[in-house]
């Protein structure tokens, strides 16, 4: 139930903004329905979380149609967790807006992001691979939009037609595989489908049993989402659009980039790998040779992406190339068999989210309050200094410790020495661009470089903001440090989550919860 | 082997208040800060308790170089610099090393290890956060490459190993973790040996040490390369193939001293030559902990303790020394050196202190590790090849230290004059820096006594090591006669100098 | 019904050639307006290849009929005969939905395109990347 309110709410958010935008010229009005709204979703995010932590899963169907009929909704820990992690950067975002972008263009700025929003909720909770293809693409041409939405920076445009144009068209191959999957399945519900990919002779109501030849209908299609996915997360070689994008969009989509739309990737082949066509299906050989160039490609382009941000001078730079490099670590622990892995890659989306989150926010107050030095900008400093040790993930006292700690358990019980070196030497050699980066601003007397947009007041927004963010990245730190216990709670949670029988059997018996 | 006694639960918090209540009167009153900071770090002698004799000496060690450097460091930082910016850094530095060495769990080992990893990062790089110089930034992402990124991957396979539960509640004695993959081990062992810079990742260490702040070099030469021994300990102590484990430290370890002392004899700069040095002191200390693991005979252990006492003691003062003259004269290249002795006798007459004790001058720290390394080894002799090897190990880097601290010394007692009259230190500051370093080499005297004393109520040593009963009351005559010699020396040289 | 089979045969090999043509010029043309045609050559084609999908080759055997059930309520033959012969409309459905979302997109391309010859003066990609003002906090 909680997860259709959720989606609902942005929708409606979105709609709302956008009249209020047309309709008045009260900026302040809407600034506060903004807010407002990107707020009631993070309670409403809040409420799925625990709905999903007592009874295991929350779900929906949509009209009441029962699951291969309808589509439904399917909100487990982990798409949960994700959608808390997009609500909270939502509103970070919202607030960042308030604080730095142009008067004219925020009532642009606030309905787009609410449709952004929307779609990655929905692809976090679609049960149905149709709906997955349609969440893509509104994912995609509002990221587009977001990129674009200064329309007379002239790098921005390129970079946007350069990501739409690609994004597009590979998003096009996931419609292609959408196709062929249910013209050889005969459905597109996700449990459905599962099932039959693991036993081609089930019969199930409405959508009967399998309709053609699903073999090599299914080697394509995992095939083709695969690099899909790939596409959207940015890993290596298909990473040509990430940082074009970051160093021409706003602060504002940057934040909601990097804790929303870039993550679906990593989620997508979680998602596709674990529950679509799990372990015991029927090109299982196949998964196993894609499951094990996943891995090569993950691992090149996490030292290669880690090497490339040693060598960045701006924080965007900084903040792209460690984006890639974060998420190709994610998707090595995602698609490893050890559950504690996979946890610890799902922790490290949204220890890479926060960090990226931090930085961005803290340079943006800091680069805005430079010149008056008073509290916020002292606070921006240690925001900054945070969120960099929080990527590097070298004290406990940062989430971003507990991450590399459990990806470091997964891989060891595995017997994935590689992986345990790719982790640490990777995300080291990014601390090199961190620290330099870091001395370079907050250790050093800067000579003026960089022009100061405007230093307009906003001193109740910046530093609630900022002393939000420091107690969130410190807290879920400190909380983890003082009760590591919550991390097998994480680790039971997530293994019950990616278990392709629970999904089928929770879709199959499904109630509105 | 080590007398139990209850910490004072308060120990910490006074040690770390007198610590920041010393930095904030900085500021102000600068010798009542120096006086509060100096009380802290001896309350940590006296006060926090270390888990067994080695850890134990690591923080006597700690302590007694952050009392010397109390001084020193404002000092440094003030005529360096300009402002006190570099003394809290150093201060938190030290504290967070004395943390890491009485660490009852592994987590608090983990945080404290890497805390202090991060800070050793800014202090390399000090000199390009305060004077924009390039090179401390190269040598100081250097060092995060080859010394910090090896050591977090062998913490965190350890921290891994434990499965986490096990980080939080179980002491680090007796913690057993069983390493029994062979390219895991090795994967730790060289993680610990990127720290303690021994072969295969020694070479961030020179550009690392001689880049940094005098004291920063110091604080790093001195304890923090003992942190790479006291991990290699650390793994000593868990279930490993403990052939492979001595074979690879002794090897390389061998090949480090031997190295590390040659590189030494041929350096130009006085800071780049002890840098070279320490590589090779470690080699040492690390075929001492290989020989432990190797016969299982703690006084290996007790022996490296010791040695590791009279290195620290050894590093701290010869880099204070080496930032004394870099400040004195604005060079640190030994051709253009050797007139320090008409500068200041006492300097010199420190520097020979230093130099002897190091070299095992009889009633000093150093004679007695070395005459205990060099009795125990004596005794396996004939049971591995392992040990004649040790020995003559020991016995070259022996000759080639005497090598290149001749060199060292000829930048104090060489023939050159001075051409320019250097830019005088302001009289207070040179107060200070020249009684820290003084204090320094008179320790490595007078340590010796309690030290002794402490060992003949240890229990493997006083059973098996009955000669230090003989040596207890030589030693007390001989600190007197020796203080007594160096005394007639200084008046010798500030005679000559004069 | 042979005639049936060769179209469909014909139509499938023509539209693998289509998708093969429209990749080609997505991913090699200089013109970013080619390159959005091409996009559009692919979308068009993926549509009418989950159209083709529809007719459920080779299940229906002849003469495919809408899928309108006209006779109400019509006997179990009837019904069998509604089974084999109808058109399957989910694809259709899928195929409207994408159609919308194209148009949505390619709308907003055609726009950025505009704005793209306003900025750069030409529609080729490899245009001379400026170095950006030093501006990062926007």
């Amino acid at each position: 139930m909680f997860s259709a309110a959720i989606v609902m709410n942005y929708l409606l958010a979105s709609a709302v903004t956008a009249f209020i935008g047309i309709a008045t010229r009260s900026r302040k009005l809407l600034d506060l329905v903004a807010i407002a709204m990107a707020t009631t979703g993070l309670i409403l995010s809040i409420s799925l979380m625990f709905n999903t932590i007592n009874y295991g899963v929350s779900t929906y169907m949509f009209g009441g149609f029962r699951p291969p009929l309808g589509v439904v909704y399917y909100a487990d820990f982990i798409s949960s967790s994700l959608s808390l992690l997009s609500s909270f950067a939502t509103v970070v975002s919202i607030i960042l807006a308030c604080i730095s972008m142009d008067q004219s263009i925020r009532r642009y700025f606030y309905p787009i992001a609410f449709l952004l929003i929307a779609g990655v909720h929905s692809f976090l909770f679609t049960g149905d691979i149709f709906h997955l293809y349609v969440a893509t693409e509104l994912v995609t041409i509002t990221s587009c939009a977001l990129t674009a939405i200064y329309s007379d920076k002239r790098n921005a445009i390129r970079a946007t037609l350069i990501y739409g144009i690609a994004g597009t068209a590979i998003t096009s191959f996931l419609l292609l595989s959408v196709i062929l999957v249910y013209g050889s399945y005969g459905t597109v519900n996700i449990a459905d489908i599962a099932l039959k990919s693991i036993d081609p002779k089930a019969v199930t109501p409405f959508s009967g049993g399998v309709f053609g030849e699903i073999v090599s209908a299914s080697i394509t299609a995992l095939a083709m989402i695969t690099w899909v996915f790939l596409f959207k997360s940015g890993i290596m070689p298909t990473h040509f659009w990430l940082p074009r994008v970051y160093r021409s969009a706003p602060i504002a989509s940057l934040v909601l980039f990097t804790s929303s739309s870039d993550i679906l990737g990593v989620y997508g082949i979680l998602r596709i790998y674990r529950i679509l066509f799990s372990e015991n299906s029927v090109i299982t050989s196949f998964r196993n040779t894609m499951l094990f160039s996943l891995t090569a490609i993950s691992t090149i382009s996490a030292f290669l992406s880690a090497l490339l941000t040693a060598r960045q001078d701006r924080v965007r730079g900084i903040v792209a190339y460690s984006t890639i490099t974060q998420l190709s670590l994610a998707l090595a622990g995602v698609i490893s068999r050890d559950s504690e892995a996979v946890a610890g890659g799902l922790l490290h989306i949204s220890v890479n989210a926060l960090g990226d989150t931090s930085i961005l926010t803290g340079y943006t107050i800091y680069m805005k309050n430079r010149d008056i030095d008073n509290f916020s900008s002292r606070l921006a400093k240690v925001l900054i200094m945070i969120g960099f040790l929080n990527l590097f993930g070298l004290i406990p006292i940062v989430p971003g410790f507990w991450s590399k700690a459990l990806m470091t358990k997964g891989f060891l019980d595995d017997g994935n020495i590689v992986g345990v070196a790719t982790v640490l030497i990777s995300t080291g050699l990014c601390a090199i661009g961190y620290f330099r980066f870091a001395i370079n601003i907050l250790l050093r007397e800067q000579t003026s470089k960089f022009k100061v947009v405007s230093t307009e007041g906003r001193y109740f927004l910046n530093t609630t903001i900022l002393l939000l963010l420091i107690a969130i990245v410190l807290g879920l730190g400190i909380g983890l440090t003082l009760n590591p216990q919550i991390l097998n709670i994480i680790v039971e949670l997530v293994s019950r989550s990616i278990d392709v029988d629970t999904y089928i059997a929770n879709t199959f018996n499904m109630v509105n919860r | 082997m080590y007398i139990e006694v209850e910490e004072w639960s308060a120990s910490i918090p006074v040690a770390v208040s007198l610590i920041t209540l010393g930095n904030v009167v900085l500021f102000r009153v600068p010798i009542v800060g120096c006086v509060l900071r100096s009380l802290g770090f001896l309350s940590i002698a006296l006060l926090i308790k270390g888990l067994d004799f080695f850890s134990e000496t690591l923080l006597i060690t700690s302590s007694i170089v952050g009392i010397a450097l109390a001084f020193y460091t404002y000092a440094y930082s003030k005529t360096k610099y300009g402002g006190i910016g570099l003394v809290s850094l150093i201060d938190i530095f030290l504290l967070s090393m004395v943390m890491l060495f009485r660490a009852k769990i592994f987590i608090e080992f983990i945080t404290f290890w890497l805390l202090t990893e991060l800070i050793a990062f800014f202090l390399i790089a000090y000199d390009y956060i305060a004077k924009e110089d390039v090179n401390p930034l190269r040598a100081s992402i250097k060092y995060l490459v080859f010394s910090m990124i090896p050591t977090d991957l062998s913490l965190f396979i350890l921290l891994a190993m434990t499965g986490f539960e096990e980080a939080f509640v179980t002491p680090i004695t007796s913690l057993e973790l069983r390493i029994t993959n062979p390219v895991i081990l090795i994967i730790v062992l060289l993680g610990f040996f990127s720290k303690a810079a021994v072969i295969p990742l020694h070479f961030w260490l020179p550009d690392a040490h001689s880049v940094a702040p005098s004291p920063a070099s110091a604080l790093l030469s001195g304890i923090m390369v003992k942190m790479g021994v006291y991990g290699l300990y650390l793994v000593a102590n868990q279930v490993i193939d403990e052939v492979l484990t001595a074979t690879t430290i002794i090897l390389f370890g061998g090949l480090t001293a031997i190295y590390g002392a040659i590189q030494a004899s041929i350096q130009q700069d006085i800071k780049r030559l002890l840098a070279y040095s320490t590589t090779s002191e470690t080699g040492i200390l690390s075929i001492a902990l290989g020989l432990y693991i190797l016969s299982k005979d703690p006084i290996f252990i007790t022996a490296s303790a010791l040695y590791s006492i009279a290195h620290a003691l050894y590093k701290a003062f010869m880099f204070m020394d080496s930032g004394y003259i870099e400040i004195a004269i604005h060079t640190r290249n030994i051709n253009e050196l050797g007139f320090i002795y008409r500068l200041s006798a006492i300097q010199s007459t420190s520097v020979l202190m230093s130099i002897t004790s190091y070299l095992g001058m009889p009633p000093s720290i150093g004679f007695v590790a070395k005459l205990i390394l060099f009795t125990e080894i004596s005794k396996y002799l004939s049971n591995s090849y392992a040990y004649p090897a040790a020995l003559t190990i020991l016995i070259l880097k022996t000759i080639i230290s005497i090598i290149y601290n001749t060199v060292y010394l000829k930048a104090h007692f060489g023939s050159k004059s001075l051409t320019t009259s250097p830019k005088p230190i302001p009289s207070r500051e040179d107060k200070y820096l020249k009684t820290s370093c003084i204090t320094v080499s008179v320790y490595s005297y007078i340590i010796t006594l309690p030290l002794v004393i402490l060992l003949m109520y240890s229990e493997p040593i006083s059973t098996k090591f009955k000669a230090l009963d003989i040596l207890y009351p030589l030693i007390l005559s001989l600190t007197a006669i020796s203080l007594t010699l160096y005394l007639l020396i200084y008046i010798v040289i500030k005679y000559r100098g004069s | 019904m042979d005639m049936l089979i060769v179209a469909f045969t014909t139509t499938a090999i023509a539209l693998i050639v289509n998708i093969v043509i429209a990749t080609y010029g997505i991913f090699t043309d200089r013109s970013l307006l080619k390159k959005v045609i091409s996009l559009l050559i692919f979308s068009d084609t993926l549509s009418v290849f989950a159209i083709l999908i529809g007719f459920r080759i080779p299940k229906v055997v002849s003469s495919p009929s809408p899928p309108i059930h006209l006779d109400i309520p019509g006997t179990v033959k009837d019904i069998e005969e509604f089974l084999t012969r109808t058109v399957d409309p989910i694809p259709q459905a899928f195929i409207i939905t994408a159609i919308v979302i194209n148009l949505a997109i390619f709308s907003f391309l055609a726009g950025l395109l505009l704005q793209y010859y306003k900025h750069f003066g030409s529609l080729d990609v490899h245009v001379l990347e400026e170095e950006e003002v030093v501006d990062e906090v926007y």
